[in-house]
């Protein structure tokens, strides 16, 4: 039965993902119709929790049938999109290294699938948080389900319900253990990087970063775990990077692609704020200044509205709220120095994250040699968010949560995932290292 | 030929990169190799005994109680301060002594804390069961005759809950 759930849920998300970005590699666009698919799901179960219908697989599967009927009509009847692709009409021969480059990547990958599937959920997050409440959810057919009132729904029962939701899914449809839905998530990680890599750059330097993603230690560690921070890393990512290709190549679908992706990062965890942030900054700059301002708004309203809506039900159905920040704003030097240092003590540490943020250096040094309008918007984009994220922390209420000290041992470095994707890319971006991978890939 | 110097001179530097950064040689052993092998030598063993091993007695204790109570059952959970000794987990927040995390195994069971039984009066009057922790637990059994243990769970009668 979990085949025809999984197909219901990948069916939903091509439409979805064809109609709005026609034109994406193949390991992208299965990446994509995952990722969209199973936010799909969890937002359905929200709307039903929201209409008080009962969540079941009748309803899941119906849902996700008509959604993608729709989008199936209006990609029939949609208009063919001119070819303006960014990548380099030259995308290189697959070498004897790009060859070895991805056997090794499929070999790390296959690494955490295989735990996943051979171990049963042990982290903590996923016991006492995500897994639990997907199989309350399950049983129960709400969001809103009894350990919310009998108080055991834990810290993780206010985070948006896109994990929780998940695994849900997978328990609703007679899957024994939530965790394909954690290793599915992995793998579409590689997928979506890898081809939005490719929508630029040539085979070999799109194999070589997305090898750099992959074997950064501490994204690997938590590759397998049941928790939101690989997920929210995926949506960040590609939020990100599809809005820096909207800008580059002016096709209208990444735009849109982008918001939806930050709209599911949001809908993972409301931390990612900080993107969401910087990517409304980024599309109000260009879209006012060119009085595209209903684009504007909708960009804005697609990733706000799903957190809202979960906010919403959060406090009318389930009555709680999320509290966790300082009422006013207020000074602290040490805090602020606290909370940068161990920010980028984490980052350059090679045990947690090889050399992953030792990269951006080089980028930003050959930057003054070589100036590139795209390298220095990202370059803006990826530490406007890092300085939020650092805000984030900063504005965080001790008497509410655990310590300061605490959060930076722990949390801050599971932040720091979703910053390793578009770091690389920024990297990527350096014409000098195109040039020299181009070299490479030369017979 | 060119290829074939390339792809060399890479391994080279994958090589090299696994010996001279501990983040890469953490991958290398601790992420990749440890766990393949981890996973070859425990190839035969049923998930409840995974769960034994990576868990350890705390799992044993809730599995304990899951499968000597019903799904229907209402149990009352002990203080943290009797979640004490070597056999119970003590470090991070993971373990029987987190009524979340006994929950995820024991669910559809209710667990009532100790604690609440002012918060929730109503469903603390219907509790069925009192979970054991170091002996704790055996004064809301008043005519228990049996051998004590330190771990476990008892049924409670309608006089325990009045």
């Amino acid at each position: 039965m979990i085949f025809f759930g999984i197909f219901t849920v990948f069916l939903a998300g091509w439409q979805i993902s064809r109609v709005i970005l026609p034109r994406q590699h193949t390991t992208e666009r299965w990446a994509n119709a995952f990722l969209l698919g199973i936010g799909l799901q969890s937002f359905f179960m929200l709307l039903c929790s929201f209409s008080g219908i009962t969540i079941s697989i009748a309803v899941l599967a119906v849902s996700s049938l008509v959604v993608a009927g729709a989008f199936y009509l209006i990609g029939y009847y949609q208009k063919p999109i001119p070819n303006n692709s960014l990548k380099p009409t030259d995308s290189g021969s697959r070498s004897t290294l790009w060859y070895f480059l991805v056997v090794l990547i499929v070999v790390l990958a296959a690494i955490p699938t295989a735990q996943s599937f051979f171990w049963p959920t042990l982290a903590y997050d996923a016991v006492a948080g995500f897994d639990l409440l997907g199989k309350v959810i399950a049983a129960e057919g709400t969001l809103n389900v009894s350990l919310y009132e009998l108080d055991v729904a834990s810290k993780r029962g206010v985070y948006p319900p896109m994990i929780s939701g998940g695994f849900a899914w997978a328990y609703l449809w007679g899957a024994e253990s939530s965790r394909l839905v954690t290793a599915l998530f992995f793998l579409a990680f590689i997928g979506q990087f890898y081809g939005m890599l490719r929508r630029r750059f040539d085979r070999l330097m799109s194999i070589i970063f997305t090898l750099l993603l992959v074997s950064t230690p501490e994204l690997f560690t938590y590759a397998n775990l049941s928790v939101s921070n690989i997920p929210a890393a995926i949506y960040a990512t590609a939020g990100l990077i599809y809005l820096l290709q909207w800008r580059s190549g002016e096709e209208r679908g990444l735009l849109w692609m982008s918001a939806l992706m930050l709209g599911l990062c949001l809908w993972t965890r409301a931390d990612s704020v900080v993107f969401a942030a910087i990517a409304i900054l980024v599309v109000a700059y260009f879209l006012i200044r060119e009085k595209s301002w209903l684009t504007a708004i909708g960009y804005t309203a697609i990733v706000v509205l799903p957190l809202a809506l979960w906010q919403l039900y959060l406090s009318i159905e389930i009555g709680m709220g999320v509290d966790r920040f300082v009422d006013q704003a207020f000074w602290d030097g040490g805090r602020l120095w606290l909370i940068v240092k161990s920010t980028f003590l984490t980052m350059i540490h090679t045990y947690g994250f090889g050399l992953v943020f030792w990269l951006p250096l080089i980028a930003i040094l050959l930057l003054f040699k070589e100036r590139s309008t795209e390298q220095l918007m990202f370059l803006l984009m990826t530490f406007g968010s890092l300085i939020l994220y650092m805000a984030v922390f900063y504005f965080l209420d001790d008497a509410k949560q655990d310590s300061i000290n605490i959060l930076l041992s722990s949390s801050l470095r599971r932040g720091l995932f979703a910053f390793v994707g578009p770091m690389l890319y920024l990297v990527a971006l350096t014409p000098a290292i195109e040039r020299a991978i181009a070299l490479l890939s030369s017979e | 030929m060119k290829q074939i110097n390339i792809l060399l001179i890479t391994i080279l530097l994958l090589a090299a990169a696994i010996f001279l950064v501990p983040g890469y040689h953490r991958l290398a052993v601790r992420l990749v190799y440890e766990p393949v092998e981890a996973m070859i030598v425990l190839s035969d063993i049923s998930d409840e005994r995974k769960h034994e091993l990576r868990l350890g007695f705390d799992y044993q204790l809730v599995e304990m109680i899951r499968q000597q109570t019903p799904d229907d059952a209402i149990i009352i959970f002990p203080p943290d301060s009797v979640f004490l000794g070597d056999q119970l987990n003590s470090k991070g927040a993971w373990g029987a002594k987190s009524r979340v995390w006994s929950t995820y195994f024991l669910y559809p069971r209710i667990l009532i804390a100790e604690e609440d039984q002012e918060k929730f009066p109503e469903l603390y009057a219907q509790a069925t069961h009192v979970m054991v922790v170091n002996s704790w637990g055996y004064h809301k059994t008043p005519e228990f005759k049996g051998q004590k243990r330190l771990f476990g769970v008892l049924p409670l009668s309608k006089g325990d809950r009045q």
